[in-house]
């Protein structure tokens, strides 16, 4: 979608006459949306935005300005109506006892929004991130209370004394790093001496801040978990210098290799941190589960590191952005309007099967693509969006009535999005020259080696990229509850949490889209919880009908089990007097209801198996291996995706939009490269 | 069908990120070079330490508000700033330790000679506006010999384009990986600007090699050379 948003831009003046052919009723891949019974609110995960994403946010801005809807015509009709700030986030610690201690945190706002222009002369560096970082470390220190015992009668000398805590040591070493960024420029390649004078120093703060809090940490969580911050952001700033990556040329890329857990210890950091809910609250974030596997968390230390520095240090706005109805409404129903205003068509019900590759040097390209036709459309186009309470929506089912005998295919239960459905009303092929010029391959990295399986049998880099480049399926599941969030035992304000127990280690409080959806009785609170999911078999047959509902059955006994066992330590009220989940808080829409764990089927849960909905993994060694939308081996071809190499090498829909925007410039050499915030980074 | 009668897509001006430590601009890199100007050493690393000065505040704000983000509100904050003697104390003590070793930095730099021109006043100054300049950089004309597609890279300051330099072996990732050997760099001369000869082998692996330039006369550092192996069908 950012691809051909790009593309059809008024400014190149209709260079590209853009189609999108698009797999079963709705956009959105791993983003879409569906309104389900009674306008519910069904996705898959959590569709929170950092406030990093310039990229995505620039994109939706722009849409939102383009569209022009009225305010009183419609209740979301600007981008500030679609996201609002989020600024509470919270982990999960494990206490001693086997319990589950939630730590929440309110990130104040930063000058600013996402997708604002950026400051003539921006530039992040190396040694602006160690200086923040370094920053965040003194603030830390300079926020904890002294010991008991500790403090003075205050003197004539404390106001200097002050200043020197306020502008002191680590902040001076802030000032020293940019030096020593300079310095690294005319020193001598042997010239490490230096850089270890460094170290040395900061081994020294590490020690000295260490023997001084620890002590404390073991008594006080507060303390515990602002040490927790502190050690691994020493460990980080102690690896950017120990690594040589401040003059490093490939940046952060150099730690490639390393899973980031596996660095921070290498750097110091105490196997306490490494095991915080803090640390794995950020493996939770990005699936980071080699295989679904909960007990392998494995993420690349170079794409790891730069995530959370760019998270950090770099939001605008709020740390998180909350969208005010599903990802599709918000995002893909303004982008279907705009991009359909500006003459992009779109082909609905088309399921790619096979890209295929003219190999005649010198000049390979793309000579044709073959899609089976799902449904035939009565009609010249299909209409894809619905309105719910006034704001234009994904239905969550295809609407029957436009497709060709779409009573019968209703009946017998057609999946357009499953790819183990292979019905089709009939096929179709593109070819160059005729249909086609230049292609954007937009699936997900899990298809590739299903419908690019010539290129992955021929190109060797191709077929590097799907050996090593993993993905996993995901779980989700929403609840619609009877009571508030208060009255389950949630006291806090709504927040995204991440770092508990598994199966399901992250919950968003989503209470706001209660306003958004159509019931009777409206409930009192929505909770949205995710996770990776193992492959049920390793390379499930597409000949195996089955294989979706079993993994679907598999997300429900998880979750059935979550609740029974795991949700009492966020909302203690949710269980009975016997530590039974109360069922009965469940809303079942019309009628009563059944009773019991049964009552789960009136919720909505998910297994996202399919291979274009697998999520991308960012594992250590593997960001080589990914290939660039830039990449013109093929002269006719390009990629997008947050599985490509796109400059920040991670599943989110800030890779995505900024792989998008990287396929346009491949094709229209617009927009420009140092346009793409975020692309030229350490 | 022929390439010549298809419609293609355009070569790109270069298919990686730029990632050094220079970091990036939103202007594009060969206009931003040519309109700063050239800086020597000493004007280079005073410029570093002044601009580290001059964001400190910004720096400040924005540990202070991820400190705050991390449940520290403004009551332990101010309970905090009624009791910092102790703590200001031991930050006097580690500030102590902290010049201590910087002045140990700028004596070896300057006791090897490494700094150049710079001298002992080069050290931090008091805070200033100016921002620090990007030295220019030099124009390479790359020649480049290899069987497989493969993008070249180099970052050398303009005044060393005219000194012998030699190129150190680019290396990959993999450290099993051969590294790229048949770097060589020719000297500016005032007939010809500086060139740069690549030879990648047949089997040289796909991925990115780095290597160091060196000026052979001085030791000094000179720039990088990055050489994208893309590789072949299979």
């Amino acid at each position: 979608m950012a691809a051909a948003f790009e593309l059809t831009r008024p400014e190149l003046a209709g260079r590209f006459d853009v189609t999108v052919y698009q797999l079963g009723w709705r956009l959105g891949g791993k983003g879409a949306s569906g309104r389900g019974a009674h306008g519910r609110v069904e996705e898959h995960g959590l569709h929170v935005w950092m406030g990093f994403y310039e990229n995505a946010f620039r994109l939706v801005r722009e849409c939102y300005a383009e569209l022009g809807r009225r305010p009183d015509r419609c209740p979301i009709a600007t981008w500030e109506d679609a996201f609002t700030p989020a600024p509470h986030i919270g982990v999960v610690d494990q206490t001693p006892g086997g319990g589950w201690l939630p730590w929440t945190a309110t990130f104040a706002s930063a000058p600013g929004n996402p997708g604002d222009p950026l400051p003539d002369g921006h530039r992040w560096t190396m040694a602006t991130y160690v200086a923040r970082a370094i920053g965040l470390v003194r603030s830390l220190l300079a926020h904890l209370e002294p010991a008991a015992g500790a403090a003075e009668p205050r003197g004539d000398g404390v106001g200097r004394l002050l200043r020197m805590v306020q502008l002191g040591q680590l902040t001076s070493l802030a000032a020293v790093v940019q030096a020593v960024g300079a310095l690294e420029t005319v020193l001598t390649v042997g010239g490490v001496a230096e850089e270890n004078v460094l170290i040395g120093l900061l081994d020294a703060v590490s020690a000295a801040a260490r023997a001084q809090i620890e002590a404390r940490a073991a008594a006080d969580v507060a303390v515990s978990r602002v040490w927790t911050v502190m050690d691994i952001t020493l460990a980080t700033i102690r690896g950017i210098l120990r690594f040589g990556l401040l003059t490093h040329p490939l940046g952060f890329d150099a730690i490639d290799d390393y899973d980031c857990r596996e660095w921070l210890l290498l750097n110091g950091c105490s196997a306490r941190s490494v095991e915080s809910g803090f640390l794995r609250g950020l493996y939770d974030l990005g699936l980071s589960y080699e295989e679904g596997d909960p007990t392998r968390p494995r993420t690349s230390a170079g794409q790891g590191v730069r995530s959370v520095l760019r998270a950090f240090f770099t939001y605008r706005g709020a740390f998180y952005w909350r969208m005010q109805a599903g990802m599709g409404d918000v995002v893909f129903a303004p982008l279907y309007e705009v991009l359909r205003r500006r003459g992009v068509r779109f082909a609905f019900f088309h399921r790619l099967e096979h890209v295929r590759v003219a190999w005649d040097a010198p000049s390979r390209h793309v000579e044709a693509l073959d899609f089976d036709v799902q449904a035939q459309v009565v009609g010249a186009e299909y209409a894809p969006l619905i309105e719910v309470g006034g704001l234009p929506c994904w239905p969550a089912a295809p609407d029957f009535a436009q497709l060709v005998d779409g009573e019968r295919l209703r009946l017998e239960g057609w999946d357009f999005e499953s790819w183990w459905d292979t019905r089709r009303a009939g096929t179709r092929t593109l070819r160059v020259g005729e249909d086609f010029d230049l292609v954007v391959l937009g699936v997900g990295l899990g298809a590739v080696p299903h419908v690019c399986r010539e290129l992955v049998a021929r190109d060797a880099r191709w077929r590097a990229m799907v050996d090593r480049v993993r993905t996993v399926p995901s779980q989700a599941f929403q609840l619609w509850l009877r009571e508030d969030m208060d009255a389950l035992g949630w006291s806090g304000p709504a927040v995204h949490l991440s770092g508990f127990v598994e199966p399901f280690d992250t919950w968003a409080d989503m209470r706001h889209l209660v306003a958004r959806e159509r019931w009777p009785e409206p409930p009192r609170a929505i909770a949205y919880f995710c996770n990776v999911l193992a492959d049920l078999e390793p390379e499930p047959r597409r000949t195996d009908p089955t294989y979706p509902e079993r993994a679907r059955a598999a997300v429900r006994a998880n979750a059935v089990r979550f609740l029974e066992r795991d949700v009492r330590h966020l909302w203690p009220r949710a269980v009975d007097a016997e530590g039974r989940f109360r069922w009965e808080l469940l809303v079942a829409g019309t009628g009563t209801g059944p009773g019991g764990a049964a009552r789960f089927e009136t919720q909505y849960w998910n297994a996202a198996v399919n291979p274009s909905d697998r999520y991308v993994l960012s594992l250590p060694g593997t960001s080589r291996f990914r290939i660039s939308p830039l990449d013109r081996t093929y002269d006719n071809l390009t990629i997008a995706g947050d599985w490509t190499s796109c400059g920040f090498n991670a599943g989110c829909v800030e890779a995505a939009v900024m792989s998008g925007r990287l396929a346009a410039h491949a094709l229209a050499e617009s927009p420009p490269l140092e346009a793409i915030v975020g692309y030229d980074h350490p | 069908m022929s390439s010549s009668e298809r419609i293609t897509r355009p070569h790109p001006r270069r298919s990686e990120p730029i990632r050094t430590f220079r970091g990036t601009s939103s202007e594009p890199p060969a206009a931003a070079a040519a309109e700063r100007p050239r800086a020597s050493v000493g004007e280079a690393v005073a410029h570093a330490v002044d601009l580290g000065y001059r964001v400190l505040d910004e720096y400040l704000q924005q540990g202070q508000r991820a400190a705050r983000g991390l449940g520290l509100g403004p009551d332990r904050a101010e309970a905090a700033v009624d009791d910092l003697q102790a703590l200001a104390t031991r930050m006097a003590r580690y500030t102590s330790d902290f010049l201590g070793v910087w002045a140990q930095f700028v004596d070896v730099a300057l006791s090897t000679g490494r700094l150049g021109g710079a001298k002992r006043n080069d050290a931090p100054p008091g805070p200033a506006s100016a921002p620090a300049p990007t030295p220019a950089r030099a124009a390479v004309a790359v020649r480049v010999r290899s069987p497989q597609a493969a993008e070249v890279a180099a970052d050398l300051a303009a005044d060393l384009a005219e000194r012998p330099l030699t190129v150190q072996a680019l290396r990959g990732a993999d450290p099993t990986v051969p590294p790229i050997t048949g770097v060589r760099f020719e000297p500016a001369t005032a007939a010809q600007a500086a060139r740069l000869h690549v030879v990648v082998p047949p089997e040289q692996a796909p991925g990115t090699y780095v290597g160091v330039v060196v000026d052979d006369e001085t030791g000094r550092f000179a720039g990088t050379v990055t050489v994208t192996v893309v590789g072949t069908e299979g």
